[in-house]
């Protein structure tokens, strides 16, 4: 195979050469190498070479002298960088000095803390140092827990288990948190927005746990690309956090190709759809025996894909599962068949990959030759760490961008160098955010009583929040002088009670009844509306299965192998509506917050025929619908400009300023965008008029509904001064989102639209934070 | 870094914190049980429940110690008979617990009441221990309760228990569920005022599980307060607090300081150690024969004596309770294990009047009877004419419980009775034709 072969062949092929819009290539890189700093002990050095490593790094003899002299680290490199060894050689180093210490991993996912155990027996074995690893999370047997607990130099967990499993029972944990030498905290750049602030403030209970015990452990942190790696590390662990950005790890010469689906209804200016093209161009990889992966948005497109990859290569006569060369990936598929996946792919039994950004974090895939990216991810940071999936040491490799339809899909088209240039996303937390901190204060005074001293570690509010919860009667105080000590006394185990992600636990299972009954796989609750309703044709791993039966109540789905033509497609129709109105204010600037309800109904769904994708019928879903309650914050355009503008123009303008809003609230509020969701109402039943709803994403919300309600005024200055210095002509995702249409005048219809909100003419106040101003200095591009 | 958030005062907390608070359930607020008693009892009570303060490195808390002579009896077992009990009858009731050579001097029994059932926000605020000792030169059980009153007295509850127990003299830890609950808890405790404790490594005398083998299947469940009424006819004073309200009672007199609501939690852990006292007594005396034993009381011995490896004790306690008890699931059960102890003792002519017993009634063990009884005709009476008489009536029990729906491994003895029956009639076969 060669990889040259497969591009001569997509360049010259005439169904596909001229809707390449652009081929770049971004030169290789020469390793450079350090000298493994003096504190590590010779032998773990030699035991290196014997593994073939004779050097290291730049960026690796960084991070491991920093954190051997006991500086918090944070190493910033791409993917397959080797940043395992950054914090796995400073955990070694500290065990074989004293074979009672002790580190604690923290991965994101369970599949990603599986995967290092794996990694670091090999590492373990070679150095020849006593080294217990074991996993600690939900799937440990409740037999092993001791041994882990005890026993294992190692602990490799999820924040979530560290939150509701260790740190409440850490009397349990004496050994661990006496000779925690380590933290290690990778995939940092997951831990942003509302997950992230849950984060900070389990760490923040986890310092306090460590300082009880005597202990205080060295943070170090890996993440991706983001903008600032160094501030997001700090406010995470609470620590002075030194950045290792050096990346001193090689890489082949990378070609990026964007490709633009011919236009195919010129009147409407459909294009030809991105799975089409994808299995196209993928076909193509696949023919010259290119390894793959395609990142399809959608779980539907990714098992679309699969089927249609299987097909291009010599039709129906199925492979056994074990080896099929075409797979898909997607969150749903059990656990041990994503590990067969994952071991196929390095291997390279597996040739083609197809997946959801479930396979967009660091799970260990080796690197592919070539990535397939069917539509724009919705972050640059998302859409580097896609295109970093293909990428040899010393090869080249190939990352194709099929835009989409949308705007934005289009936008990035027309302006590559948006897509590939230097700016990309900050991570924001916040984790003095109120109603956050108030439920992690609750499970640290769960774990020790809390002192007055310690008031300051656990965030600005404490005392406050501190008499509050002493009001309700779930603390005992006890004061003396000016000494006060705060004791849980409530029969409930509030870790319980705080879920550090957005919803979403319940899952419904999937049921295939042969006889035994096996469970193929599971969904979400919400997606399992529009993928498992009955009648709907359900796709693992490209097999087809027919659902004769959703259980509801019993969250389980009955489905059974079929082979027919077509697939389905469920519309899901989400609806906004007031609950409570808690603050508003009038004309001319109508805005408010309060509690919303956002209903999601899935109606009916489509039976679409494989390949044509023509509309062969439809059903009805007989589903109740699912009610989310959140908080909110809207507002309105102005009655004036809506009297005197036309429809289309005042519909543009509603999208652009709801874009625009959604740009800017995430930095006042220091939380990520999908924190936040955006429904504008043309007309809306509780303000009568043309209104932005932003709502949070989780249930009941965090307050930032009233956040933004409060600070209003400066939202729209700021939202007004980032849209008129944009150079843009009419509109770009960086402000009021890329016209739908050419023409429509929408960016200056929103100026003047803002121009009339505002309140007062006040210049731009200074009130942003530090890091909020240099996100949006770097085009908070969404 | 500074945040946009203006600086948020209590009230906007206050509104933020309430509208969270306000889509949980909310506690009910419980009457206190002791309302129900006439004045002068609750003054007589309290009177009995003085408590006074006990100093520790650790700060004070609050203990009382109350002295119970030997002849008194919990329910209607005398305390006197655990005073001579032995290692050997000890291991008997708790098998595995590696107490033959203990005393029942070294018998620490122990209970706590705590805020919740885990984790480190859960406090241990009264605990109750009971140990054989003397008293006016003559033997008594000395019962010691220790008090926080409020939390930060957890740690002097702490340091006068340890203080007391010395656990570098190796007691046996004696409770109900103690191995599972109350010693991981009080280590964990010690743990949080910075004290080694180790109440998890002492030799765990856990009746919980002496319970379960004696009493399983006889009673709704093998809770303490089950048990203590089947065994000693215990019956817990009016007003006693139940187990699941101890957290509750405990804040409402946090809150309120009124001694009402932390009385019968006080009643409740003093009689929870004392019933574990007499439990041990009432249990040691039925596996040693001390006591006669007769009916269900029998056959709880014998399933204690046959789980504790002794089949050549428990036989006689499965024939007495055959003997006395009416025709029902207890009997069926004690001809069955008697039938199976005969049988591995080498005498299945002994078991077979027995398997008949338990094969003519319907109950649980009637396939695995008629079984036993196929297995007898086959291969030991070598009567292969009854044998596939027994294996047709068998199947016949099985058809109809299938028929019934009611399954419970029906298929699973159809496959196997199935079987049999074919190889009976192929030996029947081979028999005519010679």
């Amino acid at each position: 195979m060669s990889l040259q072969d497969a591009i001569t062949a997509l360049r010259g092929d005439p169904q596909l050469a001229a809707d390449f819009v652009s081929w770049r290539s971004l030169p290789p890189r020469p390793a450079h190498y350090a000298e493994w700093p003096d504190a590590l002990d010779p032998r773990v050095v030699e035991a290196l070479g014997r593994c073939g490593i004779e050097r290291p790094y730049t960026h690796q003899a960084r991070a491991v002298e920093g954190a051997l002299a006991g500086r918090h680290q944070v190493v910033v490199t791409p993917t397959a960088s080797g940043k395992t060894l950054c914090y796995t050689l400073p955990v070694l180093e500290a065990i074989r000095q004293d074979p009672a210490a002790r580190a604690l991993y923290i991965f994101p996912t369970k599949a990603l803390a599986q995967d290092q155990l794996n990694e670091l027996h090999e590492l373990v074995t070679e150095a020849g140092i006593d080294v217990k690893t074991f996993t600690f999370d939900g799937d440990t047997a409740p037999a092993a827990r001791r041994a882990v607990r005890t026993a294992g130099h190692v602990v490799i967990t999820n924040p979530d288990m560290l939150h509701t499993g260790i740190l409440p029972h850490h009397t349990k944990w004496v050994r661990l948190f006496e000779n925690l030498r380590y933290v290690v905290i990778d995939e940092l750049h997951t831990y942003r927005g509302v997950f992230g602030s849950h984060v900070a403030n389990v760490l923040r209970r986890l310092r306090r746990i460590c300082r009880f015990y005597g202990a205080d452990p060295v943070f170090i942190c890996c993440s991706a690309t983001i903008a600032n790696p160094g501030e997001l590390a700090s406010h995470l662990t609470g620590c002075d956090v030194e950045v290792v950005d050096d990346n001193g790890a090689p890489s082949g010469e990378r070609i990026v190709a964007c490709y633009n689906p011919p236009i195919v209804n010129q009147e409407l200016g459909i294009r030809r759809g991105v799975v089409r093209s994808a299995t196209d161009i993928t076909a193509t990889l696949q023919s010259e025996g290119v390894q793959s992966i395609v990142f399809a948005g959608s779980r539907s497109n990714v098992e679309l894909l699969t089927q249609y990859l299987r097909e291009a290569r010599g039709g129906r006569p199925r492979h056994p599962v074990g080896e099929e060369p075409v797979r898909g990936y997607r969150s749903g598929y059990l656990p041990k068949e994503r590990r067969a996946i994952e071991a196929g792919l390095r291997d390279g039994r597996i040739r083609t990959v197809v997946a959801t950004n479930a396979l967009e974090l660091g799970i260990d895939i080796g690197g592919l030759d070539a990535a397939v990216l069917a539509g724009y991810p919705g972050t640059l940071a998302s859409l580097r760490q896609q295109m970093g999936r293909a990428g040899r040491r010393h090869e080249a490799s190939l990352a194709v961008v099929i835009a989409g339809s949308s705007p934005l899909d289009q936008y990035l088209t027309a302006h590559a160098e948006y897509a590939f240039g230097e700016s990309v996303e900050a991570g924001l937390i916040n984790p003095d955010n109120p109603v956050i901190a108030a439920e992690h204060l609750k499970c640290a005074v769960f774990e020790l009583p809390v002192d007055a001293e310690e008031h300051a570690h656990l965030g600005p509010d404490t005392p406050a929040l501190l008499d509050l919860l002493e009001e309700q009667g779930m603390l005992h105080v006890t004061r003396t002088g000016e000494t006060s000590r705060a004791y849980w006394s409530n029969e409930a185990y509030p870790a319980q009670e705080v879920s550090l992600r957005n919803g979403a636990e319940q899952n419904v299972v999937i049921i295939e009844q042969s006889t035994p009954p096996r469970v193929i796989g599971e969904v979400d609750r919400p997606s399992a509306m529009t993928l498992v309703h009955d009648e709907a044709i359900y796709v693992h791993d490209g097999r087809q299965y027919h659902v004769d039966e959703l259980d509801w109540e019993e969250l389980k789905a009955y489905v059974r192998p079929v082979d027919v033509d077509y697939y389905t497609d469920a519309h899901l129709a989400v609806d906004l509506k007031v609950i409570q109105e808690w603050d508003g204010t009038p004309t001319p600037a109508v805005s408010g917050h309060g509690e919303v309800a956002v209903t999601y109904l899935a109606t009916i769904f489509k039976k679409i025929r494989l390949h044509t994708h023509e509309n062969i019928g439809w059903g009805k879903i007989r589903l109740p619908q699912d009610d989310l309650h959140t908080g909110a914050y809207w507002t309105a355009l102005p009655d004036d400009l809506v009297a005197t503008r036309g429809t289309s123009e005042v519909e543009g303008a509603l999208h652009g300023l709801g874009r625009l809003l959604a740009n800017v609230a995430p930095l006042l509020l220091m939380c990520d965008p999908r924190d936040l969701h955006l429904s504008p109402q043309v007309k809306s039943p509780h303000t009568g008029r043309p209104t932005v709803f932003l709502w949070e994403s989780i249930p009941g919300g965090v307050g930032f509904g009233q956040h933004l309600f409060e600070v209003g005024d400066t939202l729209l200055r700021i939202a007004l001064d980032l849209a008129g210095a944009c150079p843009c002509v009419d509109g770009c995702p960086g402000c009021v989102g890329p016209p739908p249409t050419p023409n429509l005048g929408t960016k200056s219809l929103v100026l003047r639209a803002l121009e009339e909100m505002r309140a007062s003419p006040d210049p731009l106040s200074t009130s942003l934070g530090a890091g909020a101003s240099e996100a949006l200095a770097s085009s908070p591009l969404r | 870094m500074t945040t946009a958030a203006p600086p948020p005062n209590l009230d906007h907390l206050r509104a933020l914190i309430r509208r969270i608070e306000a889509r949980r359930p909310q506690p009910k607020t419980l009457a206190s049980p002791l309302e129900r008693h006439a004045a002068e009892r609750r003054a007589e009570a309290r009177q009995r429940l003085a408590f006074r303060p006990r100093e520790t490195a650790a700060g004070a808390c609050l203990e009382r110690i109350e002295v119970y002579p030997l002849a008194y009896e919990v329910g209607h077992q005398p305390l006197a008979p655990l005073a001579s009990v032995t290692g050997e009858t000890l291991a008997l009731l708790v098998p595995g617990a590696e107490v033959e050579d203990a005393t029942a001097e070294d018998l620490l029994f122990l209970d706590i009441e705590t805020t919740g059932l885990g984790g480190a926000g859960a406090i241990a605020f009264l605990v109750a221990t009971a140990r054989l000792g003397q008293r006016d030169g003559a033997p008594a059980l000395v019962l010691r309760q220790y008090l926080a009153a409020s939390p930060p007295e957890e740690a002097a509850v702490v340091d006068a228990l340890l203080e007391d127990v010395a656990l570098d003299t190796h007691p046996v830890l004696a409770t109900y569920n103690g191995r599972g609950f109350d010693a991981p808890m009080l280590d964990g405790r010690a743990t949080m005022h910075r004290r080694r404790a180790g109440f998890e490594v002492l030799r765990q005398f856990d009746l919980l599980q002496t319970a379960r083998a004696g009493y399983r299947g006889l009673l709704p469940s093998c809770r303490l307060a089950e048990v203590e009424v089947a065994a000693l006819g215990l019956g817990r004073p009016e007003g006693e607090v139940a187990g699941a309200a101890v957290p509750r009672c405990y804040f409402n007199y946090l809150r309120t300081r009124d001694p009402r609501w932390i009385e019968p939690v006080i009643v409740h852990n003093a009689l929870d150690v004392l019933a574990l006292a007499g439990l041990t007594a009432r249990l040691a005396g039925i596996v040693t024969g001390q006591v006669e034993t007769r009916g269900v009381d029998a056959l709880v011995a014998g399933r204690l004596l046959a789980a504790a490896g002794r089949p050549e004790r428990a036989a006689p306690c499965f024939a007495r309770a055959l003997d006395d008890l009416p025709p029902s699931t207890e009997r069926q059960e004690a001809a069955a294990r008697l039938a199976a102890l005969h049988k591995s003792a080498g005498r299945p002519d002994l078991a077979e009047p027995l398997w008949w017993q338990v094969a003519e009634r319907p109950g649980h063990g009637r396939l695995r009877a008629h079984v036993e009884l196929a297995i007898y005709y086959e291969h030991h009476a070598r009567d292969l004419g009854r044998a596939a008489e027994v294996v047709a009536a068998a199947l016949d029990h099985v058809e109809r419980a299938l028929s019934r729906d009611d399954p419970a491994g029906a298929h699973r003895w159809r496959t196997a009775l199935l079987w049999r029956g074919a190889r009976v009639h192929s030996k029947l076969e081979r028999q005519r034709s010679t």
